[in-house]
């Protein structure tokens, strides 16, 4: 699917939101929100994780849980890779609007969608990769419960950046190395960063 | 008993703005218990002021002080926040006590100058007419703390620059503190000319101040 007709859908919701604002609920920030979603950098560094986990992954099967999905994004990129039914892809956010956003956005990608909370009360069983690259927006704990409560052979990629600056950032790494160095993952397959004109963001696949 | 907090996170302020608010404090008034809620206690005086380790989920900046609504926080009774950047120069706890304050609203600092944006220039504050600078409140606040958290915390953090405009787009119900309470050394040659009593706190919203500004304003 072209990146045009995603900006197209995204154009089109912005629109509703704004109808929306005028007769229902007034939040406007959604439009930034969606804005900032489909930003190059976030193209450009999911595009990144979707095809290096794909190299990893190597196979055309199971399940995979994108956990801080925002409105999708990370979701529609792994399903440019896997792009057959026999690989599941849930794309889950703390935010319900997520949701509904996120299959507008993104509709006929086969793509399901969950509010879900990171805590220590979900259900980690059964998928065979999970997907983090919102891990500066969670708690550590949550991201160490992701990794300690997985199944032993289910890939983890993640990505968080050093970008302090911003407010919502309540866990960002101040490197690559000490990133790693706190996943403690079993077997780390890929370790690498990436610069932006802002931060550096790091990415780590492994299990 | 009274409760006076402040709040320090990250290295915006130094431990000394903790100290002196203290100092400020005790020169003017007798009967309260001091708090500070911070991620370093190093440097602050912890013989008189109780240290508050952080509860709940990790926040930044300013977000730290939406951690003290939540019914964990480890102070009961009468509150009064102030920010590190106020001078205070009066007896607040009396003030507040002769004016029959309603302790069970959370109360902030009207700023009726926000709203006129045309005239001070900001565009991120013409529509909220309050600042955190001073809060007071005993109860009734919990309601704030799990709307922040109802799944939309980071949400929230990403649309509002700060809790001000939280508070008032989120629509939770404040009053305001009187107006003679507080005065705001960015804007007090801005409003009411003819009518200026002593203030018990200065404020210094929207300003970058050093230790050596936070001098008494009376």
């Amino acid at each position: 699917m072209f990146k045009s007709v995603i900006y197209y859908r995204a154009l089109k919701l912005c629109e509703k939101i704004f109808d929306e604002s005028q007769y229902g609920v007034d939040d406007l920030y959604r439009i930034k929100d969606i804005s900032h979603c489909l930003d190059n950098n976030q193209w450009h560094s999911k595009v990144w994780l979707a095809q290096e986990l794909y190299k990893q992954y190597n196979h055309d099967a199971g399940k995979i849980l994108v956990v801080g999905g925002w409105y999708g994004l990370m979701a529609f990129l792994l399903r440019q890779q896997w792009n057959e039914s026999q690989m599941n892809i849930i794309s889950s956010d703390m935010d319900p609007m997520c949701q509904e956003y996120g299959y507008k956005l993104f509709r006929g990608n086969d793509i399901q969608y969950q509010t879900l909370q990171v805590n220590d009360k979900i259900d980690l069983s059964g998928y065979t990769a999970i997907v983090n690259t919102s891990c500066e927006h969670m708690e550590p704990e949550m991201i160490r419960y992701l990794i300690d409560n997985k199944d032993k052979d289910t890939w983890v990629a993640f990505q968080t950046n050093n970008w302090y600056d911003i407010q919502s950032h309540i866990n960002c790494s101040p490197s690559l190395e000490y990133w790693k160095e706190e996943l403690n993952l079993d077997w780390v397959a890929l370790e690498d960063s990436m610069k932006y004109e802002c931060y550096d963001r790091y990415m780590i696949i492994g299990k | 008993m009274f409760n006076i907090i402040c709040v320090k996170f990250g290295d915006k302020y130094s431990s000394d703005f903790v100290n002196k608010l203290y100092m400020d404090c005790k020169s003017e008034m007798d009967e309260f218990a001091f708090h500070c809620y911070t991620d370093n206690p190093t440097g602050i005086d912890q013989t008189n002021i109780n240290i508050i380790s952080p509860i709940g989920p990790t926040l930044n900046g300013v977000w730290n002080k939406l951690a003290m609504f939540q019914k964990e926080f480890p102070v009961q009774g009468k509150k009064i926040f102030l920010d590190l950047d106020v001078c205070v120069q009066g007896d607040i706890i009396e003030m507040l006590e002769n004016d029959n304050h309603d302790w069970n609203r959370l109360h902030l600092v009207y700023s009726p100058w926000k709203d006129n944006k045309k005239r001070y220039g900001r565009l991120s504050s013409y529509d909220v007419v309050h600042h955190s600078s001073v809060m007071v409140w005993e109860s009734n606040v919990q309601d704030i703390w799990e709307h922040f958290n109802s799944g939309l915390r980071d949400y929230f953090m990403r649309k509002y620059v700060g809790i001000d405009r939280f508070l008032a787009h989120e629509d939770i119900e404040v009053k305001y503190l009187p107006e003679h309470m507080t005065v705001s050394k960015k804007y007090e040659n801005r409003l009411n000319p003819h009518y200026r009593p002593i203030p018990v706190i200065a404020t210094y919203e929207e300003l970058d101040v050093q230790i050596s500004d936070l001098l008494p304003c009376t």
